[in-house]
């Protein structure tokens, strides 16, 4: 039987090829357009991967493409802005081989694939923390390290105080310490010891949490678990239905509606039914008044000390609030209507806004900025929807930094340089009015909805960091 | 806007706008490169000579026009240059085959830019332990029997393994733009 299509382009790549079989392979392929569409895809994956790869190895690199002064040094110009192309073979091959050592003698393998930036921030994670109390505390090699920051496969201790996390299928967790928590993925988690309450969203229902010797399953609900030392877990729930089992007795299956709590007497194997006393359990917080979010969008309860470039990274956008209640003292120009599409012929007219002097604005805060720095985009996108009418929103440059002075949140740094960007289709460049996309090509987009409450954004950002104020009104 | 304002810029007139473009559209110059060439480090050489014949003819360009399908043509001339000078010796396509290989690809420059952008999802689908594989095997300057060796493997066996990872990449990759098409 002749070798596949796919077996002789992975030879082929692989240079193993001898030239008879370069040969057949040429008529094989100049005789079916099918599998020269294969060739074709399985080279583009090969230079994607590469691409990736290395992108992985050199993400922070600083390279600079030096001015080719005369044509006799435009080679060693450009050998240096596509430099990283060029790295020696066997300090690469000796990193390669360094960092499998390092793989293999981990007790996790995948903690090896973890990329760690200057913010703390690992991929790949399953939560956020969107809240934490001033004296929360948490402790261990996998745990988040603050606000903002995430937690992923692993343990997490938070030695005291409380938190709340918002795990990427909508879950809110609200940790209450001491306690440890081990998410074993986004819909399971166990666990150890401490408090937790969680707020389960219709989409992420059959959401699981273990308690030693019991499981819970979420129907949709708000529960709460406790697990002290006592051996004998309570399980609270606040709205809708909980199920709960201890997994050695398929009988003790129990299910649990609003209001009801139960004991688990694990060393015995008996469900005890009885009222808890829900101050016993973390207040999960009131989420009318919330920011709802979607997507790669996380409201954050509490703001960051810093969003100046580099300061908090993270791959999805981050949105706070800034001020609750604020008196513009001059009229703000904001933009309202759609940004663009990505083609057509020509970019549409931003829809702007002047909001009068005197105008009362809530503001928040979106930032997006990537995890490292790297010439490959990032994206990011989702919406975030507002309790009251959205007025406009105010982007870079100049109308963010006039209400920066205003509106910028005590005790955050921001971020006030030339990095602070949104390229969008409409924005011109003041030398040549071209537009300049990201570096994939493609524009960011934010939009609002028809609904008036609602930003939905299409992000993308490789060095600079993505920023904008959202004015919400007030009454 | 500069494409990388943090740094320094040349005073030579259009040579910001030129290294936004080049750094842009460089994948997709590299990608269109390694469908036409036996090895990377064919692939680094006219990627080379395409830059710096791009910046001397860049005089020629017209901002308003597609620097990638400009920059595309200076590609297939220098590989298919960089071929013929290669001769008889190297085991690479004729010269008629590799000009039909390029016009299909530059057909696809789209298609290409899409799986790029679906592969990200599709590599975090991978299992950590496979993710971290795949990457190391191909990290730039990497012997794949190197990793093999590092990881107690032979050598066919690794490439069966690296096989089985990139039709399931390849595969999602189908799938995520499939499902892109639909929405």
């Amino acid at each position: 039987m002749s070798p596949s299509i796919e077996e002789l382009t992975e030879r082929y790549l692989r240079g193993e090829l001898t030239a008879v079989e370069v040969a057949a392979l040429e008529q094989r392929l100049s005789a079916d357009a099918n599998e020269r569409a294969q060739f074709r895809r399985a080279t583009r994956l090969e230079a994607n991967l590469r691409a990736h790869a290395t992108e992985q190895q050199s993400e922070v690199a600083a390279w600079s493409a030096p001015r080719p002064q005369v044509e006799a040094t435009l080679a060693e110009s450009f050998r240096a802005l596509l430099w990283r192309w060029w790295a020696p073979f066997t300090t690469a091959v000796a990193v390669v081989v360094l960092g499998l050592i390092f793989w293999l003698g981990e007790e996790k393998p995948g903690a090896e694939n973890v990329v760690t930036t200057v913010s703390g921030v690992s991929d790949p994670y399953l939560a956020i923390v969107i809240d934490q109390s001033a004296d929360a505390r948490w402790a261990g090699k996998d745990a988040p390290r603050g606000l903002g920051h995430a937690l992923g496969r692993g343990r997490a201790r938070l030695e005291s105080g409380e938190a709340t996390l918002q795990l990427d299928n909508g879950v809110e967790l609200q940790l209450r310490g001491p306690a440890e928590l081990e998410m074993l993925s986004v819909d399971h988690g166990v666990l150890h010891r401490g408090q937790l309450s969680a707020r389960v969203p219709e989409g992420a229902i059959g959401f699981r949490v273990d308690a030693p010797g019991v499981n819970v399953v979420d129907l949709g609900t708000e529960f709460s678990l406790a697990v002290d030392g006592s051996g004998q877990p309570k399980v609270h729930v606040f709205k809708g239905k909980v199920r709960a089992a201890l997994p050695s007795m398929p009988d003790s299956r129990t299910e649990l509606n609003t209001g009801e709590s139960a004991r688990f007497d694990v060393a015995l194997g008996k469900v005890s039914r009885g009222a808890e006393d829900p101050a016993l359990f973390p207040a999960l917080e009131n989420d009318a008044l919330v920011p709802h979010t979607t997507g790669d969008v996380r409201y954050l309860r509490r703001a960051p000390e810093s969003v100046k470039a580099g300061t908090f990274e993270h791959d999805s956008i981050m949105v706070f609030e800034e001020q609750s209640e604020f008196t513009l003292p001059e009229e703000v120009v904001v933009m309202r209507g759609a940004s663009n599409q990505q083609e057509g012929p020509e970019p549409s007219v931003a829809e702007l806004a002047t909001l009068p002097a005197g105008t009362r604005v809530r503001s928040y805060y979106v930032h997006f900025d990537r995890v490292g720095k790297g010439k490959r985009d990032v994206e990011s996108k989702g919406s975030v929807t507002f309790d009251r009418p959205v007025l406009g929103l105010v982007i870079p440059f100049k109308t963010l930094a006039q209400t920066d002075a205003w509106l910028a949140r005590t005790g955050t740094s921001y971020e006030h340089g030339g990095n602070r960007l949104l390229e969008m289709r409409f924005m011109g460049w003041k030398q040549s009015n071209a537009q300049h996309p990201n570096t994939s090509g493609r524009f960011d987009e934010v939009h609002l909805g028809p609904d008036g409450r609602s930003v939905t954004m299409d992000l993308l950002t490789g060095w600079a960091v993505d920023q904008f104020r959202v004015l919400v009104a007030v009454e | 806007m500069p494409s990388d304002p943090r740094h320094p810029e040349s005073d030579a007139p259009g040579y910001e706008l030129f290294v936004g473009l080049l750094t842009r559209h460089e994948p997709a110059l590299r990608r269109f490169a390694r469908t036409l060439l036996p090895g990377w480090s064919d692939v680094d050489e006219v990627m080379q000579r395409t830059a710096l014949a791009a910046w001397r003819k860049f005089g020629q360009f017209d901002p308003a026009t597609d620097f990638l399908k400009w920059a595309l043509v200076i590609a297939r001339y220098e590989a298919l240059a960089f071929r013929r000078a290669m001769g008889r010796d190297r085991l690479v396509f004729s010269d008629g085959f590799l000009e039909k290989l390029a016009e299909e690809a530059e057909e696809e420059t789209e298609l290409a830019r899409r799986e790029e952008r679906a592969l990200e999802g599709c590599l975090q689908k991978l299992s950590p332990e496979r993710r971290a594989l795949v990457l190391k095997a191909y990290a730039d300057g990497t012997d794949q029997r190197d990793v093999a060796a590092a990881i107690g493997k032979t050598p066919a066996a690794f490439y069966m393994l690296l096989a089985r990872i990139r039709r399931d990449l390849a595969d999602c990759i189908e799938r995520t733009l499939k499902q892109e098409a639909l929405t």
